[in-house]
């Protein structure tokens, strides 16, 4: 885990290694020895990014561009128990009684075939979860015992614009891990090997480990260092199709001047109000607190919530000061693109093309971003 | 019987008339807004609502018009401005879903419509080459299997509802409808069922996608957004899930107009018109309603017959 | 944010027991009884305490909790009873949904969730020698009365304190032990009421809390005007003390929003990019004007 949210610069690796493609099966079993481990896989026809299940369905997709939802639900579970609790009335006294017991303690976990920006999304959910006057301890536990394994991406599809967010196709950022395809980036890449470089002690450790070791994870050919040095500096500098559309997003100063624009009515005509991008998207961090209760014992836990959903503001006695689809459609935008920024220093977004890909009636960041350059406030 | 869909050789024209008739809408004042598509960013057409004359010119109607656009007019209940919408066969279903619920004042609409004799799934065309899907657009001849489901089976080629009509009707075919998606559904035990809709519902991610682009999903208010009482618990399981999609069957058959929006729209891509297909072909079979989809003034789930048989059996 | 929520955030980090405490998991507290505040009934004060007494924070006035009734959920409740009066808290709530109507059905001896103290505080360290007025409607006393009582425990430190309160009706206004006995006593303090509609008994001042305000005229010489109640009433006062010459500097308020986490990390109560749950609920009237219009 980065100490500072603004180191971008790729640290120095600390171990490299070389895995055949064939044996990434192998590799991941002896992962799943230690730890849950998540990667992408297909399910239902769709690239989802999961925990692998034995028995469940699900088949390990490491080169699908991107998944329909990202990884941050290994870190921030759509539904994520806080404690459990037990009420009671003593049968004598008929007093009250309440006990409350906290979950279980996080397990470690191995978050593999991440892409670069699903990893850069942690460096903002990190600053969300663990900087401040408050610490989220349940996230900081998953965390902690967290270790990213990152692939670079070979082929960047017509939705990525991380380059617009000063990320690229091989940002090690947050990255324990990076899998750089040994046949280097291009539209056709199978890879039939990863050069695996560690860039924590973290990663170093997953890299070196006996079980690493056994799965065929091994060191490369002496003679590759200035050939794994230009693999690498070929995924860095590989530009993004929507990016090279969009250019760089830096347009917070402009949308301070347009709360008020009539630019959000037009948006939100467009809208749905689904919640398909907040929930796709590697970045949103929103959630509620409910309690599951039966009888006098429950469960109290925190679940993903949008602010493109009405009841999201909705108060007791009815209040609610974004009533309308206008409201929480410039809300989503504008917390990415502009508060987001006045609080955090960072844009919330990665620009890893889920909205672009999964929203129902094609309204996406990338465009908003590009069209209130355009606007007069 | 199945549909053999085609595309319209004629759309650019046609897509000339809408901009005219929707400018001439706007600028006399006729309707303060019309609804239709724009280009989107990828080129396929996305809702947009037009305000202004010049607004009109960027109007499309092309072989990728297929998203509906009624379930918009929920948006603008307020006020009492007139609104304009452009439907064809399919989206002039959910317009009339709309009507017929009672959830939009026909008075304050402006139809117009365009006969259809096929529209595309944009999805499935975005997934060719980009030479392939040159070819398709401008020319043809376009695989059937790159057409929306609903395209197959569509004996609806004119809108039902429209004010002006942009071209002319073209020859029906009545067909009775078939629902093969069901025969394994219904060969499954129950068992079996349990198992597949559960693994099915686990993949949900609870966008509400699907119920936000239905137009028979029109209640005021949602039971499922509700918090008290609290009909859909908050947290997620495949359990929960499954009372969410059932809640949703159940809510809308009688009155799903079989469009696939549902479908469409999830990007999980669960296969949600089963259920919806299983409802349709249980009401042909238990009402004798031939096409069930097609909204009408009396539906067999929407009114009360003094001699219903069943009335008998339950005293 | 106060030194004692960051102390608290330290001490939850700092739990020893191995498992996976948190942000969000509050204290077990016993209601050690109800009192009816308004003839309606659909005020209470609650008088609460925490189980554990070594788990007990120090709240400064203007802070918030969140009270859990589990079963039913979380609300956020600013706490009525002056720091200066330590533990057990009070706490003033009026029945608005599910969790406040649970409290409400809740007797003493009842078993609730207790996390905090959250949000910011009324700046009372740079009101020193001022001159006070309060203005509060309804329910919306509660959070100035723990200000109120903490300005008078240091009454040495301010000027002249007005306090003008109003209510739908006699019933309906709340603290009447405060409002009637103990604060009118205090050396140079005033009370001023007024309802919206008397009844048979009421021989008080009737109408509106902003224009009794303007009736009243108190200047804005070295003064600092706190408001709180109704956004209706909030939006005329406002406007009253404008007009008395306020500047929005003088002008101190509190806001809310729903909220779940009460802690800046849900992402639920911002108006722009403040969180009223860390940043509030206090506000200066010249912040709240650098604000989105969405509260």
């Amino acid at each position: 885990m980065s100490t500072s949210l603004a180191s971008g610069a790729p640290t120095a690796p600390k171990a490299v290694r070389l895995v055949r493609a064939a044996d990434l099966g192998r590799w991941l079993d002896a992962l799943s020895a230690g730890s849950r481990v998540w990667a992408p896989q297909s399910v239902g026809g769709r690239p989802r990014y999961r925990e692998l299940t034995p028995g469940r369905e699900g088949r390990l997709d490491l080169e699908a561009v991107r998944t329909v939802d990202s990884p941050k639900a290994a870190l921030l579970p759509q539904t994520e128990p806080l404690l459990a609790y037990r009420r009671a009335k003593d049968p004598g006294t008929g007093r009250p009684s309440l006990d409350l017991t906290p979950v279980p303690p996080a397990e470690p976990v191995v978050l593999f075939g991440v892409r670069p920006c699903d990893a850069a999304a942690v460096e903002l959910l990190d600053g969300v979860f663990l900087t401040g006057d408050f610490v989220d301890e349940h996230y900081k536990a998953r965390r902690e015992k967290s270790v990213i394994v990152t692939v670079a991406c070979s082929a960047p599809d017509r939705a990525c614009f991380c380059t617009s967010f000063g990320l690229s196709p091989g940002s090690t950022r947050e990255a324990d891990v990076v899998l750089y395809g040994r046949s280097g980036p291009g539209p056709k890449a199978e890879p039939d090997a990863y050069y695996c470089v560690a860039y924590s002690d973290r990663g170093e450790a997953l890299l070196t480990s006996e079980a690493s070791r056994s799965a065929g994870v091994v060191e490369p050919p002496a003679d590759e260092g200035q050939k794994l040095e230009d693999t690498v500096a070929a995924f860095r500098n590989l530009p993004t199709p929507l990016a090279e559309r969009v250019g760089r997003v830096d347009v917070v100063d402009k949308l301070d001047g347009l709360f008020e624009s009539p630019y959000w009515e037009k948006v939100a005509a467009r809208c749905l109000g689904c919640g398909t991008c907040t929930f796709v998207c590697p970045t949103c961090f929103c959630f509620g607190v409910a309690d599951c209760a039966a009888g006098g014992r429950g469960v109290r836990f925190r679940y993903w919530d949008s602010c493109k959903f009405p009841h999201f503001l909705r108060m007791a006695g009815g209040h609610d000061p974004r009533p309308h689809k206008k409201h929480r459609t410039r809300q989503r935008f504008m917390h990415k693109l502009n508060y987001h920024y006045h609080r955090y220093g960072r844009y919330l977004c990665v620009g890893c093309g889920r909205c672009v890909e999964s929203c129902p009636v094609g309204l996406h960041l990338p465009q908003v971003a590009d069209e209130v350059r355009g606007l007069e406030g | 019987m199945p549909n053999n869909p085609t595309l319209d050789k004629n759309m650019t024209e046609t897509e000339t008339a809408l901009r005219r008739e929707a400018a001439r809408l706007l600028s006399q004042g006729e309707v303060a807004v019309f609804l239709g598509h724009e280009e989107g960013w990828d080129g396929v057409p996305v809702p947009f609502a037009a305000s202004t004359a010049a607004e009109a010119g960027r109007l499309v109607w092309n072989p990728l018009s297929a998203p509906h656009l009624a379930k918009y007019l929920l948006d603008r209940l307020e006020g009492d401005e007139k609104v304009g919408i452009v439907v064809n066969g399919c989206g002039s279903l959910a317009l009339d879903r709309i009507l017929k619920d009672r959830r939009f004042p026909r008075e304050r609409l402006h139809v117009v419509g365009i006969p259809c004799s096929g529209m595309l799934d944009p999805a499935r065309v975005a997934a060719l080459s980009d030479e392939e899907r040159e070819r398709v657009l401008k020319d043809g001849p376009v695989d059937p299997g790159l057409f929306l489901d609903r395209c197959s089976w569509c004996d609806v080629p004119n809108p039902v509802v429209s004010d002006t009509l942009l071209s002319e009707p073209l020859p029906v075919v009545r067909h009775r409808p078939e629902y093969p998606r069901v025969a394994e559904l219904e060969a499954m035990d129950r068992e079996e069922r349990a198992e597949y809709l559960r693994g099915l519902y686990e993949r949900c991610i609870r966008c509400f996608a699907c119920r936000n682009v239905c137009p028979a999903c029109n209640c005021r208010e949602c039971c499922l957004d509700q918090w008290e009482p609290l009909w859909l618990g908050r947290a997620t399981s495949p359990a929960e899930q499954q009372m969410f999609h059932f809640i949703r069957a159940f809510d809308v058959a009688g009155r799903c107009i079989r469009c696939g929006e549902c479908e469409r729209v999830c990007s999980v891509g669960l296969p949600l018109m089963e259920l919806n297909d299983k409802f349709l072909k249980d009401i042909t079979e238990l009402f004798g309603v031939e096409r069930p989809h097609i909204p009408a003034d009396v539906e067999p789930l929407g009114c009360f017959e003094p001699g219903d048989p069943d009335l008998e059996d339950h005293g | 944010m106060s030194e004692h929520a960051t102390a608290r955030a330290a001490a939850a980090g700092s739990c020893s027991c191995g498992e996976t405490s948190g942000l969000l998991v509050p204290e077990v507290a016993t209601i050690l009884d109800v009192r009816n505040e308004t003839a309606a009934g659909d005020v209470k004060t609650f008088r609460v305490a925490l189980d554990d007494p070594a788990a007990a924070w120090v709240h400064r006035a203007g802070q918030c909790a969140m009270v859990s009734v589990f079963g039913v959920g979380e609300a956020m409740i600013s706490i009525t009873s002056s720091p200066t009066r330590g533990w057990p808290l009070e706490l003033s709530i009026k029945r608005m949904g599910r969790v406040t109507g649970a409290l409400h059905d809740a007797g003493p001896g009842e078993k609730i969730g207790l996390r905090g103290p959250y949000g910011n505080h009324f700046p009372t360290g740079d009101w020193k020698g001022k001159r006070l007025v309060f203005i509060a409607g309804g329910i919306g006393l509660a959070p100035v009365r723990c200000l109120i009582d903490y300005c008078l425990a240091h009454r040495s430190d301010f000027g002249p304190v007005d306090i003008i309160y109003g209510a739908r009706s006699p019933g309906d206004l709340c603290f009447k032990p405060d409002i009637f006995e103990r604060w009118p006593k205090e050396k140079d303090t005033r009370v001023h009421l007024t309802v919206d509609k008397g009844d048979d008994e009421w021989t008080g001042p009737v109408g509106f809390v902003p224009a009794f305000l303007e009736e009243l005229g108190p200047s804005p010489d070295n003064a600092v005007a706190i408001t709180c109640g109704p956004p209706i009433m909030i939006k005329f006062v406002l406007q009253a003390l404008g007009r008395l010459g306020y500047t929005d500097d003088q002008i101190v308020t509190t806001l809310e929003l729903k909220m779940q986490c009460g802690v800046g990390k849900c992402g639920r109560c911002n108006i722009g990019d403040k969180y009223v749950c860390v940043d509030g609920p206090v506000f200066t009237l010249s912040q709240i004007k650098k604000m989105p219009n969405e509260f």
